[in-house]
Parts: structure tokens; C-alpha cells; sequence
């Protein structure tokens, strides 16, 4: 008993890398010991009863029984387990450095495999919606776009910065296949995320993909899902013009003579079938009794029938991905396949995508590590379906009535740009069929996109000694994308454009667009290369002090080659085309004046390139108190020379203190509770713009008879990134056994140096420039909470998310027109100093005037009808502002139940405290351009009217000044919280099943159901405020299986 | 190992050479100025660098008058230039000219980035010259309206115009002394008539003898006669030849055509209609001073119904209301003799009018005009002068110059709707404000006015 002996041995990972700096704690005793740089450590005198614990940052501690270490001389291993394998214990990724959460000062927000699986899609950042706190997704326009913490630019793109591993993904993201991806986190502070410099304004979003580990057993596993999604909800469009009320309004505007005027241009107004019938009537061509039952035949039809039925079908995804890894001592690998087959819901649009991921790390010397990754994308997108039909000719929609194939599903004409009952018989038959058949047109369309994108990366990573390693690291990527867009002689668009160009005289007919199809062509090349070099620090000594240090240099080059050709007379099949004439002028047919053959052709040319210089350090003592820096200066040739020139780095600075490791901290119920501050400034950038001076030439003029150039672009030396400045302040906390944690932070944003036309002093030669001009300032919050509310054989786990955001501009130069052009939609940003840039303007509503039912506003604070007056007044008081369409509370709550091998989860979303406007009628859009609304059946009619609504009367003619107060006035303006259930995920999962003699691992079968719709939503309309007024997306359903062996 | 450190190695070169890395366009179909083609299409940008000198002066001078219905229809600032309003604010005058100066410093600091060789010596010089005439010329301008009249004594303490040597819109605009602006104009002057060639094919392009003019009238606005004399002559040495106005036909509704022969350099101002054939009615004494055989009372005149007259004799040829304010023979004979009077040359000064008044006249009528002395000679030959430059933007620049003159000094009237306004020598009205949104931007100092 009593013996003391001798212990030799050497910590590792399991990676075979030896630990150097890891401590070794003998229980008993308390005396500590540190690893040297190979790892290994000796003990002099030690019981052979003693417990060693060895610990190493970022990883499990392990204990170890003295007497289980062999003795005396051979090399006993003690594996530590990477700790991001703890629960909890999260490791967050830079794209510079991996660090483990709890001991960062800033905003990280981590979305792991298992939460970004839980989600079907074939992109990947789709499914950071509903799950990251922080980040809103605005689908107000057709491409989402997203939002972390509000917005931070007037004129940039709004979009985060999203790195790819190491380096910024140029490409399109929508090539990554969400099956490659470990896990992705969002930097949202300064601390976080201003290592990223000049780019990094808008948050940045790191995507971490899969890697293998070394001594791992060969691993193959499958992902396969179908998804199928219902045809739109077209008859859930509350806004849509019914045809009894689009006929009636019609017959008013004949009687009313509103026509005729256009019938002596049926080369520049269409006609609707049933103006047509009324012209035959009035001509004594049918009688009443004919045209009214004709009439009333086209009033029974349905054009969103005909769409369902033809245009539109069941959307249908499907998704397959096999991965197979595995890894011995000195090399790993991972190979990911992935393909995915899309039917779109429009017929004749579809996708595919056929990706291929390659990772292998090896180490070819002792603390050499070389990695190298290769993604490949190709895909391909035919579009040669049609969504919705719209005439041309002024009409921007078509009439309700309209029918798109016969009883028989022939297809039938829809007017198009010309009147149909001319383009029918003119020309005799010289001309090209000159009708517009939308079904016809599925089949002849040909027009597809064909991209591929390729991505390559080298590292090489060299262990210096136990504290130091240093880095090298180069990525090319490669994508190009073609457009092919044919028209063939056939198409509706390549016959109406050469018969626009023909002359017909007599007999004889003179093409000045040869026969033939027409081909547009777009080409576009990315081509990016980043080089980067990097040296890192991990020290820890005397068991309280630890470093953690990045220094590097980076430059980067991206560039964009695009060009567009055009071809007339082209045949797809020979390649061959004819020359054309594009300078000379030629008449157009039907008295449509005269003008030179199109020629789209364009060519273009963008280069942007970065040279960085970075640095980022933490020091943390006794584990309790840690203190951040970090410092980029990017130069690049889309900044001024005097901003290249000045070494004004982006910085940042941060601490953390954590509490509950006070000796004073005697919180029992919460063992774990840290405070973070950080403060610093990001960049954001706009390549858009240049510091250079341009000129632009223009052809010889009166009186010099020279060609000339002028001033197009003031030199701007100074131009410069956007810079956000950021405060955050964090709290993070657990309770015991982990039940309930979460995090609260409070950040303030003020982002200055905007990009925004500003005035210049006109002494400069200038008088304005879009220049750094406009501040804006935010502030908000966002709160995350996780609780295991039930731990029992049933499983029931809460996430809750909340977020809330405001932002305010602060300084904007420019003075526009009058105020009263500033009430719209609210959807695009409008800069208006001291307002929220979404901010929903609206004019004054005093009602409608009970004896016409004219809607009634202000002029100067008095109420008016002076409709013209109205819309341009210059004073805040005859305007009302509203909120702003941005919801600034948003979040979710995600409810997880488990039990036994099932486990079903739902994603409720939500959004308050904003505001929408609805679409309503507008008269005159509706005479002119087919534009309807039901509110058409709403509209004031007879006095009295007015107490149940606010639609104005109909008058004839037309005001679109009137319309236009109406339709942005407060009387349309709908609050838009609501509440929806976003999604559901159902798995049932099964460990270890052997079938026959292969044993699979783990198998899951799940399925996946999304765009469930509102639970509850505030406005009456039955609209659904967060798509912009166009249709929600319909239900869809996915079902999957997960296999692993 | 080996290739990190080649890498870190790259890299630090390549930081090092970042300027030139960094150069590079970001978008390829940006048209940099970076030859002397581009600076030449600067410079042929007619409009900019020709056509928008400002008609501030024509409409405060003596040698008009407006109805007081026409009056009533004009916009505040044209009212307030008419009645010298203390309020008057001329900022787009201000603008165009700086707009210029721009297009000049553009063009002079791409000529900077090229390096000519032997073949191109010539068309670099050319360029470099006319960039500094135009920015000179431009300078005058703003000088003559925005600035003090030109002092000797007093020139250094008083504000004179910001000079803008640079593109960079960053670099904030400082009033100079009034003494710097004139030695600007002087030396941009200068260093144009070394670089331009003596005389252009076209006038409209800077020539040395349009850059001599320039210094003769920049010097008669700083009150120095001997190098006014001086470059008058040297401009007269280059192109002395006038126009014998016999040959023109008076009737015409402009009997000038443009770029004449008597024309140096063409530069015209903005339109007004004030000035316009019809709204400006000449003072009935200047008519009537001149004499019946003097053929300018119908080549410049049109008799208006009512007994009124307009002007119809702009130089730029045209029947609009952009008149010519460029430089040309005549205006030199006219500095030439104001010189020699002023200098005591008598009979030199009567010549050098007479030369110009024998062309004036019909011919065989002109008696050469003679003076007993000096002062008298200064006399006639500032009434010819004022008789010679009807509408050239000359008037306003000589009230200024002369009202120091106790002999020349003279009070403007106006009378509008039965209202008197009048305009005493030396006034500070006879200095417009700095546009007041540049002294919101820059916090110059204003004018006191």
C-alpha cells in the first residue's frame, strides 16, 4: 500500500495528434502537471491508487486509474474526445478559428445538424427560417431575402456574408447541397463577425460542411425524400375580380363610349371578347338577344379553372444523397453524391442538380496537415412554362373570363398585344399567324439554363510547436451559367416580332426580321480565387492563463464576365443565322411608326479584388474572465486610393465574465450564468459604385461638330465601406442539469458612412453623388430559450425564439420631390431622416363624401377632393405614418416531443407589431390595364353606403389621382401580426437493425410538412401579409428515409 | 513547409505591390480618362467648357432697360440682378462655372498620368494648355462676380474665390485672397500661352493668341495698363484683323456669323430672354450716341415698335439670346488704346481706335477722331469701348473697374412700376453672393452684399 511509482504516458486526440499544454490533475492531491509539445507528460511519484484527471481546452476530460497505465516503458496513450461532442458544449465556427462557445464574448448563434435537418429543401439556407434567432427572412418579394438584426445599408445589398468553410462563397448558393453541410452559425456581433472587415455589415453566416475523422471506421449512408406540394391556391386570392362584375364594369365603359377612341388602333389596344360582342352588336352584326347569351356563356368561365387545369400542377421534389467516409491514422475522406430531380408547379418548369462533395485531410509528415476539398455543382433549369398570362397591348392582366383551351382542350387564342380580330385578318395571308395560343406555346417554348460550378481547396497546416501553427490555404472557384432561350419560328414571340418588322405593299411582303427563330443567349463566367495566410496561437499556462490568437493575410479576386447575343433567322438544328440590319430604321407594321430591329446583344466585365490584413486574440484567466480583440483592414479596388491608403482597420473588442465561476456565485438552480460585452464596426460594401473618375462619350453635336465626352462619375478618393458600429450585450445562462438555457441580448447598431445621393457642394464641379452620406441607426433584441419540460419516457423540448428589432434613419442628405409621393407599399426601402426605412406612409383619410362616395383627403390640413393637390402635397399633416412593414417582433417556438423512436416536432412562427397595405381597386388601372379587385363589389353605390365602406365610388372618367389616394391612404392600411404553424416534422428512428448481414447503424424514416398556414392572423381581408399581396405558397409534404451503415 | 513560407513570401510581394494590384478597374466598361483622346473629348464638350458663362452682368448694366409689364413676368432672380437686389442669389452661374474648372482638372490631371513621347509632345502641350486657359477663363468669371473688384492695395486682405486645383470632391472648398485669384488666373495664363499653339483652326479651341486676350483683359481688371497694353498687342501680333462692317448686311436679322473673323476664342453665356431682341430695350442715350454713318447703329440695332431698340448684333451669329462673350479683335484695339492713353501714348492710343472705328463706319465718312491730351483720349476711347461691346458681358466688369475713377464713376437707376432703384459706384452689390448652399456646405465666408 502506499506504493509510489512512476507514470510516463502522452495525451492525444482522436486524431492521433498529440495534446501539448493539456493538464493533468492528480484528484487526490490537487498538484497539477502540463503535457509538453508532443504531448507527453511524466510523474514522478504517484500512488498507485491515484486518479489522474486530464483536461485539455476543447476537449473531455478524461480520468484515468493509475494503476490501469502499464508500466514501466511503453507508451501509454490517454485519447481525449473533441468536447463539441458534449452536450452543450458548442464549438463555433469564424471561418478563421474554431472556438467553443462558452468561452467567446460575442454573438454567436450555432444551428446544428440535427435542427438543419429537420427541414426539407434543396438549399440550404432556407432552412436557417424559423430557427435562428435573429435572422428574418422577408418574403415580400419573389426571392426571399434575409435580415440579420434589422438592416444596416440604404443602398447595398442586405444580404449576409455567407463563407463556405473558410472563404466567402461566390457562387450561387443554391449549389450547395444542404446533405454536405455539418452545421452553420450565424455571427451577429462585431466580436463575432468583424474579423470578416469589409464585408461583414450585414452579419455573416458561416456554413461548416461534413469531415470526416481519423481512425473511423468506413461509414456509407443514404438520405432519400420525396416532396410533393399542392397546386397554388388560386381561388384563395381574396383580392380577385370576379367575371360578372369585370362584364358589368365592362358593358358601363361601352355605354359610356370609353372604346372607341381604340378601335381605330388595333395595333396599340386590345379588345376583350366581350367588347367585341358589343361592337357586333351595336353594328346590327348580332342582336341583343345573341350578344347576351354569348355574354353570359364568357361569364360563366373561370380563368383560374383554366390555369389549375393547364398551367399549373402539383410540385413534385425529389432528393437523394449518398455519403460514404471513413479515415485510418495519417488520412480520412469523405465523398458526398447528391442529385435532385424538381417538377416545378408551372407545367414546362423543372430542375435537376447533380452535386459532388470530396474532402480528405492527411498528414504526410509528424504536425503536417494537408486537406484538400472539391464541390461540384451542375444544374439545370427549364423554364418553358407559363405562370400567368398578361395581353400586353396596356393590359397588364388578363380578364377573368378568359379560356385558355376549348371544351375538347384544344388550344384557344388569348389576346396579346395586338387586337385579335385584327391580327386575324390583316395582312391577308402574307403575315405569320399572329395569335397567341398560351397552351401552344408550353410545347414550343425551349428555354433552359445550364450551370455548373466548381470549387476547389488546398490547405496545408503546420504545427510549429505546442502552441503554435501555422497555415496556408488557396481556393479557386469556377462557375459558369448559360442561358439558352430559343424561339423558334413557331413561338409567339419570334412571328409577332417578325411580322412587326415586315411591309406589306400589294402582293408582296418585305421582312426586315428574316425567317427563322430567334435565339438570346446569355453567357455568364465567374471565376474567384482567395489566397490566405495564417498563423495561430494556443497557449495556456500556469493553469489559469490562456491565449487564443489568429494573424493572417488574405487577398482575394473575384470576376464576372457576362454577354447576351441575340440571333435572328437562327435554326437550332444547323446553328445557322441570318445577318440583320440593326442600324437603319424600318416601319413597323400597322402604323406603329418605325424603329431599328432590337439587338439585346451586351457584353460586361466586373473585377473586384481585396487585400486583407487580419488579426484576432483572446485571453481568458482562470477561465472566468475572458477579454477579445480583433483588427481587419481590407484594401480593394472598388475603394477610393485615399481609403486604400489609410490603415483604418475594422475592430472590435470584447469580455466575458463568467459568474457562476466566482467564488461568491452561490446560485444553486443556476449553475451557469456568463455576461458578454463586445463593442466594435463592421463593413459593408457596394461594388456597384467607383472612386474613379468616368466619362461618358456622346456622338458630335451642334455647333463643334465633335464628338465630345463629359463627366460621368466624380472621382470620389474617399469612397469607402459602410461601417456599422455594434454594441451587444449577452447574458447566458443555464439551470441545473441543463433543463432550461438560453441567452438574452440587447445590441445597439449605428451604421454611418451609408452609400446615398447626397448634395454636393457645387463648387467641387459636382452638385450630387452618391457618396457616404446617410447614417442609420437599430437597436433590438433577441432572446432564446431551451427547456426540457418533460424528461420522462415522453420527451417534450421547447424552443423558444424572440426577436426585437427597429431601425431608424438618422441622416439622409437628399431632399426628394414632394412628401406626397411618399406613401407606397412600404416594401421597398424609402430613407426619409428620422423614420423607419420600411416606414408605411399613407395619405390622411376623412372618409367618403356621403353624397357621392368620393373619398375624401387632406390638402394643408384641411380636408379636400382636390385629388391632385393630395397626392403632391409637401406636408407632413395631410399624411399619416404607420408602423413599418418590417415586423419588429418576429420569432418562433419549436416544440419537440420524443418517445421511444418517435419524435414529432412543430415550428410555430410569429410576427407582430406591423403593418401591410392591401391591393384594392384603382379605376383607372381597371379601365385601362385589366387590373381588378373585389373590392370593386365593395365600392360605394348609393348614399348610406359609406358607413359600411370605405371603396369609392366608380366614376367615369377615370381619376388616377383619385385611385391612387385611395389605394394608399390609411382606409387600406392592415395591421399584420399573425401567428403560423411554418412546419412539421415526424421521424421514427431505430438504432442498430440487421437485416440479412448488413447491420444498419441507424435508420430514420421521416416526414416533413410545410407551409401549414395561419393559426391566427389579425387582418380581416384574408390575406396572408407576409407574401406582398401575391399568393402563399401551397401546403407541401415530404417523406424521407435516413439510413446509415 | 517550404511552400507556406513561398506563399507568405507571395503574399507580402504581393501586398507590396498593391497599389498596382489594386488599380485595376472594377468594372471593365468604365471609361477612365487615360489618353489624350479622352482629354481632348473633355475639353470638345462644347457646352461645358464654352457655352454657360453666366449673363449675370448684361442684365445690371447701364445700357438697357426691360418694361415694367415684361418685368412684372420675370422670375426673382432675373428681377433682383435688374433692380440689384440686396437678396439676389446666382447659383447655377456659379455651377457651370466650377463644372468647368472640373472638366479642366480632370483634363490636366490625366495629362499628368501620361507621359509624352515625341510624337504626341505636341497634342499634350496643346491639351495641357487649353486646360489651363479654360480653368483661367472659368476663374475670371467667377472672380468678376463673386469676388471684390480688384484692389492692389487691399487685394491680400479680401476674400477672393475658391480655387479648386483638384478632382477630389472630398477636398473642402476655401475662399482664397482676392490677390491669389488674380495670380492664378495669371499664371494658369501664363503657363498656357507657353503651351498653345499660336493660333487654332477652330476658335473655339484655346489658342496662345486667345490666351493673350485672356491676360490683357485679366490685367485691365487688376488696374495694370502696361501688361494689359502689352498682351493686347501680343494678341493683336497673332490676329489683327477686323471686319469692315460695309460688307455686312445690316438688315439682316444678325448680320455677324459666327466664329468671324474678328473672333479669337468663342465662348458664348447662358441664354436670358431678358437680353433677348425683344426685351431689351437699349438706353435711348447710348443710341443716340451713335453717330448716322456709323454702321453698328443698324448692324447692332433693331428698331422695335414704339421707338425702341434691341440688340441683334451678337457675335456668336445666332438670333438667340446666348450672346457672345468670347474674345475678340475689337475688344483688343480697345484694350490697346485704353492702355496707350492711360500710359500717356496718345497718339498710339487714337490709332489703335481708329484702326478699329475706320472698320465701323461708312466708308469714306469715318474722320479719324483726335485728342488735344491724354485724359481726353482716355474718354473717347471708353465711350467707343462701351459703344463697341454692346451685350459682351464687358460692361458690368468695366462699371466695376471704372466706379474707382472719380472721372468715370457713375450712379445706375432703374425705375419699375414708378419705384427708383438705384446702384451707387463702388456698391458691394456689385458683388453677388456666394450661392447660399455652398456656404451651408463649405462654411465659407459670404460676401457682404
Amino acid at each position: 500500500m502506499c506504493q509510489k511509482i512512476s507514470v510516463n504516458a502522452r495525451v492525444i486526440n482522436e486524431e492521433n495528434e498529440p495534446l501539448a499544454a493539456a493538464t493533468v490533475i492528480i484528484k487526490n492531491t490537487g498538484r497539477s502537471f502540463a503535457t509538453d509539445a508532443n504531448g507527453n507528460f511524466t510523474i514522478k511519484e504517484i500512488k498507485f491508487t491515484d486518479t489522474l484527471i486530464v483536461s485539455a481546452v476543447g476537449y473531455l476530460p478524461e480520468t484515468v486509474i493509475v494503476s490501469r497505465i502499464p508500466r514501466p516503458e511503453s507508451v501509454f496513450n490517454i485519447i481525449l474526445k473533441h468536447a463539441s461532442k458534449l452536450l452543450n458544449e458548442v464549438i463555433v465556427n469564424t471561418g478563421y478559428q474554431q472556438m467553443a462557445k462558452e468561452r467567446a464574448t460575442g454573438s454567436f448563434e450555432k444551428i446544428d445538424n440535427g435542427l438543419l435537418n429537420r427541414s426539407v429543401s434543396t438549399d440550404i439556407i432556407s432552412r436557417l427560417d424559423g430557427v435562428t434567432n435573429g435572422l428574418f427572412f422577408s418574403k415580400v418579394d419573389a426571392a426571399p431575402s434575409l435580415f440579420l438584426r434589422g438592416l444596416s445599408t440604404l443602398r447595398s445589398g442586405t444580404q449576409p456574408l455567407i463563407v463556405v468553410d473558410n472563404f466567402p462563397y461566390e457562387g450561387d448558393i443554391s449549389n450547395i447541397n444542404p446533405n454536405d453541410v455539418e452545421s452553420i452559425t450565424v455571427l451577429r456581433d462585431a466580436a463575432a463577425s468583424s474579423i470578416w472587415g469589409a464585408r461583414s455589415g450585414n452579419g455573416v453566416i458561416v456554413i461548416t460542411t461534413k469531415k470526416s475523422r481519423y481512425n473511423q471506421p468506413a461509414r456509407l449512408s443514404v438520405n432519400d425524400n420525396i416532396t410533393v406540394s399542392q397546386k397554388p391556391p388560386l381561388f384563395h386570392d381574396p383580392g380577385f375580380m370576379s367575371a360578372a362584375s369585370f362584364i358589368e364594369v365592362e358593358k358601363y365603359l361601352f355605354d359610356k363610349g370609353y372604346y372607341d377612341n381604340q378601335l381605330p388602333y388595333p395595333m396599340y389596344y386590345v379588345l376583350s371578347p366581350v367588347v367585341e360582342i358589343l361592337l357586333k352588336q351595336r353594328s346590327g352584326q348580332l342582336s341583343p338577344a345573341q350578344a347576351d347569351d354569348m355574354i353570359t356563356s364568357l361569364s360563366k368561365h373561370d380563368v383560374r379553372n383554366d390555369y389549375l387545369e393547364y398551367l399549373y400542377r402539383s410540385a413534385a421534389l425529389k432528393q437523394t444523397s449518398l455519403s460514404l467516409s471513413g479515415g485510418n491514422a495519417t488520412i480520412n475522406y469523405i465523398l458526398n453524391i447528391g442529385y435532385d430531380k424538381n417538377l416545378n408547379s408551372i407545367i414546362g418548369n423543372a430542375g435537376d442538380r447533380f452535386t459532388v462533395y470530396s474532402l480528405s485531410s492527411f498528414k504526410p509528415l509528424p504536425g503536417l496537415e494537408v486537406q484538400a476539398a472539391v464541390n461540384y455543382a451542375w444544374s439545370k433549369s427549364v423554364n418553358d412554362g407559363i405562370g400567368s398570362i398578361i395581353p400586353g397591348g396596356g393590359k397588364s392582366a388578363i380578364y377573368p373570363y378568359a379560356r385558355l383551351a376549348d371544351d375538347n382542350g384544344n388550344a384557344l387564342a388569348v389576346e396579346k398585344d395586338y387586337r385579335l380580330s385584327y391580327i386575324d385578318t390583316t395582312g391577308g395571308s402574307l403575315l405569320l399567324d399572329w395569335k397567341y395560343k398560351p397552351l401552344d406555346e408550353i410545347n414550343l417554348a425551349d428555354n433552359h439554363t445550364v450551370g455548373q460550378d466548381i470549387t476547389a481547396r488546398l490547405s496545408l497546416k503546420y504545427r510549429i510547436n505546442d502552441f503554435l501553427t501555422a497555415e496556408a490555404q488557396a481556393q479557386y472557384e469556377r462557375a459558369d451559367q448559360s442561358a439558352h432561350n430559343y424561339f423558334s419560328q413557331q413561338t409567339y414571340a419570334a412571328r409577332s416580332l417578325i411580322n412587326l418588322y415586315s411591309q406589306v405593299t400589294g402582293n408582296t411582303i418585305t421582312r426586315n426580321i428574316p425567317l427563322g427563330g430567334i435565339l438570346d443567349q446569355t453567357n455568364g463566367l465567374l471565376s474567384a480565387y482567395s489566397l490566405r495566410a495564417q498563423v495561430s496561437a494556443d497557449k495556456k499556462w500556469n493553469n489559469k492563463n490562456a491565449i487564443n490568437a489568429v494573424a493572417g493575410f488574405e487577398t482575394r479576386q473575384l470576376q464576372n464576365n457576362f454577354q447576351l447575343i441575340q440571333l435572328y433567322g437562327y435554326d437550332d438544328n444547323l446553328l445557322t443565322f441570318a445577318n440583320v440590319d440593326y442600324i437603319s430604321s424600318f416601319p413597323l407594321y400597322g402604323n406603329r411608326g418605325s424603329a431599328s430591329v432590337p439587338d439585346q446583344t451586351d457584353l460586361s466585365q466586373s473585377l473586384d479584388r481585396y487585400v486583407s490584413a487580419y488579426v484576432n486574440a483572446a485571453y481568458s484567466y482562470k477561465e472566468t474572465y475572458t477579454i477579445s480583440a480583433s483588427a481587419r483592414k481590407d484594401a480593394s479596388n472598388i475603394f477610393g486610393v485615399n481609403t486604400n491608403q489609410k490603415w483604418v482597420p475594422l475592430w472590435s473588442a470584447g469580455a466575458a465574465w463568467k459568474l457562476s465561476n466566482e467564488s461568491f456565485y452561490h446560485i444553486s438552480w443556476l449553475p451557469f450564468l456568463k455576461l458578454r460585452l463586445s463593442y466594435g464596426y463592421n463593413g459593408n460594401i457596394n461594388s456597384s459604385l467607383s472612386a474613379l473618375s468616368t466619362i461618358q462619350y456622346y456622338p458630335a453635336g451642334s455647333p463643334t461638330n465633335l464628338p465630345y465626352a463629359a463627366l460621368r462619375n466624380a472621382p470620389n478618393p474617399d469612397l469607402r465601406w459602410e461601417k456599422i458600429a455594434m454594441k451587444n450585450i449577452g447574458i447566458d445562462f443555464a439551470t441545473a442539469n441543463n433543463r432550461i438555457n438560453g441567452s438574452l441580448e440587447f445590441y445597439f447598431k449605428k451604421a454611418t458612412d451609408l452609400l446615398s445621393p447626397a448634395p454636393l457642394d457645387p463648387t467641387t464641379g459636382v452638385t450630387q453623388l452618391v457618396m457616404n452620406a446617410a447614417n442609420l441607426a437599430g437597436r433590438g433584441a433577441d432572446i432564446k430559450l431551451n427547456a426540457l419540460v418533460i424528461d420522462n419516457t415522453i420527451k417534450w423540448n421547447a424552443t423558444l425564439l424572440f426577436s426585437y428589432v427597429t431601425n431608424k434613419v438618422t441622416r439622409y442628405l437628399l431632399q426628394t420631390g414632394n412628401k406626397g409621393n411618399y406613401p407606397g407599399t412600404g416594401y421597398s426601402i424609402s430613407p426619409i431622416e428620422g423614420k423607419d426605412p420600411y416606414a408605411l406612409i399613407s395619405y390622411k383619410w376623412a372618409g367618403l363624401d356621403p353624397q357621392t362616395g368620393d373619398p375624401i383627403g387632406f390638402v394643408s390640413g384641411v380636408q379636400s377632393k382636390n385629388y391632385s393637390g393630395i397626392v403632391a402635397t409637401d406636408s407632413w399633416d395631410d399624411l399619416v405614418v404607420k408602423g413599418t412593414t418590417r415586423p419588429p417582433l418576429f420569432g418562433n417556438l419549436l416544440n419537440t416531443f420524443s418517445w421511444k423512436r418517435f419524435s414529432i416536432s412543430a415550428n410555430i412562427s410569429y410576427r407582430f407589431h406591423y403593418y401591410f397595405r392591401r391591393n384594392t381597386i384603382m379605376y383607372s388601372s381597371l379601365f385601362s390595364s385589366w387590373i381588378g379587385n373585389s373590392d370593386y363589389d365593395k365600392r360605394w353605390q348609393a348614399p348610406g353606403d359609406e358607413k359600411n365602406t370605405s371603396v369609392p365610388s366608380m366614376v367615369y372618367p377615370a381619376n388616377s389621382n383619385r385611385d391612387r389616394f385611395y389605394a394608399f391612404s390609411e382606409a387600406t392600411v392592415e395591421k399584420g401580426d399573425l401567428v403560423r404553424l411554418q412546419d412539421i416534422n415526424i421521424s421514427w428512428t431505430i438504432e442498430k437493425l440487421k437485416i440479412k448481414n448488413v447491420t444498419v447503424k441507424n435508420l430514420q424514416l421521416y416526414s416533413y410538412i410545410s407551409n401549414l398556414g395561419i393559426i391566427w392572423k389579425a387582418n380581416k381581408a384574408g390575406i396572408d401579409p407576409d407574401y406582398g399581396g401575391s399568393i402563399p405558397p401551397p401546403k407541401s409534404f415530404s417523406f424521407g428515409i435516413k439510413a446509415e451503415l | 513547409m517550404n511552400k507556406l513560407i513561398t506563399m507568405i513570401i507571395a503574399t507580402v510581394l504581393l501586398l507590396a505591390s498593391c497599389k498596382k494590384y489594386l488599380d485595376e478597374k472594377s468594372d471593365k466598361s468604365l471609361v477612365v480618362p487615360a489618353t489624350l483622346q479622352d482629354v481632348q473629348a473633355l475639353l470638345d464638350n462644347y457646352s461645358t467648357m464654352n457655352a454657360t458663362y453666366p449673363y449675370i452682368g448684361s442684365q445690371g448694366d447701364d445700357d438697357f432697360y426691360v418694361t415694367d409689364t415684361y418685368f412684372n413676368t420675370l422670375s426673382v432672380t432675373n428681377q433682383d440682378n435688374y433692380i440689384w437686389s440686396k437678396d439676389a442669389e446666382n447659383k447655377n452661374e456659379w455651377t457651370y462655372m466650377y463644372r468647368a474648372v472640373m472638366a479642366a482638372n480632370l483634363a490636366l490631371e490625366t495629362l499628368d498620368k501620361i507621359t509624352p513621347t515625341s510624337a504626341t509632345i505636341s497634342d499634350w502641350n496643346r491639351l495641357k494648355g487649353s486646360a489651363l486657359f479654360f480653368r483661367a477663363y472659368a476663374f475670371y468669371q467667377l472672380a468678376q462676380y463673386y469676388a471684390l473688384p480688384y484692389n492692389k492695395a487691399t487685394a491680400a486682405q479680401k476674400l477672393g474665390i475658391p480655387l479648386r486645383l483638384s478632382t477630389d470632391v472630398n477636398e473642402l472648398s476655401v475662399r482664397s485672397s482676392l490677390e491669389n485669384t488674380w495670380q492664378q488666373i495669371v499664371s494658369d495664363l501664363r503657363m498656357a500661352v507657353q503651351l498653345l499653339p499660336a493660333q487654332n483652326t477652330e476658335v473655339y479651341h484655346p489658342s496662345k493668341a486667345a490666351a493673350f486676350g485672356a491676360l490683357a483683359r485679366t490685367y485691365l481688371a487688376m488696374e495694370d495698363y502696361v501688361q494689359a497694353g502689352n498682351y493686347a498687342d501680343s494678341c493683336l501680333q497673332l490676329n489683327s484683323s477686323l471686319m469692315d462692317y460695309n460688307s455686312l448686311n445690316a438688315a439682316a436679322s444678325n448680320p455677324f456669323t459666327r466664329w468671324n473673323t474678328e473672333v479669337i476664342f468663342s465662348s458664348v453665356c447662358l441664354g436670358a430672354s431678358m437680353l433677348s431682341v425683344n426685351n431689351w430695350k437699349c438706353d435711348s442715350l447710348l443710341y443716340q450716341s451713335y453717330d448716322q454713318n456709323d454702321l453698328r447703329k443698324t448692324c447692332f440695332f433693331k428698331a422695335n415698335s414704339g421707338g425702341v431698340y434691341g440688340f441683334k448684333g451678337n457675335y456668336d451669329g445666332t438670333t438667340s439670346s446666348s450672346f457672345f462673350n468670347g474674345i475678340a479683335t475689337d475688344e483688343m484695339y480697345l484694350i490697346k488704346a485704353e492702355c496707350q492713353a492711360r500710359n500717356n501714348n496718345v497718339t498710339e492710343a487714337m490709332n489703335a481706335l481708329n484702326d478699329l472705328l475706320t472698320t465701323r463706319w461708312r466708308a469714306t465718312t469715318f474722320v479719324r477722331l483726335t485728342a488735344s491730351d491724354a485724359d481726353q483720349a482716355l474718354r473717347i476711347i471708353l465711350t467707343e469701348r462701351r459703344k463697341e461691346l454692346v451685350l459682351r458681358s464687358t460692361r458690368w466688369f468695366d462699371l466695376r473697374r471704372l466706379n474707382k475713377d472719380v472721372r468715370f464713376a457713375k450712379t445706375l437707376t432703374r425705375k419699375i412700376s414708378g419705384q427708383l432703384y438705384t446702384l451707387p459706384p463702388d456698391d458691394n452689390r456689385y458683388t453677388h453672393y456666394i450661392p447660399f448652399n455652398v456656404i451651408a456646405i463649405t462654411g465659407m465666408q459670404q460676401n457682404e452684399r
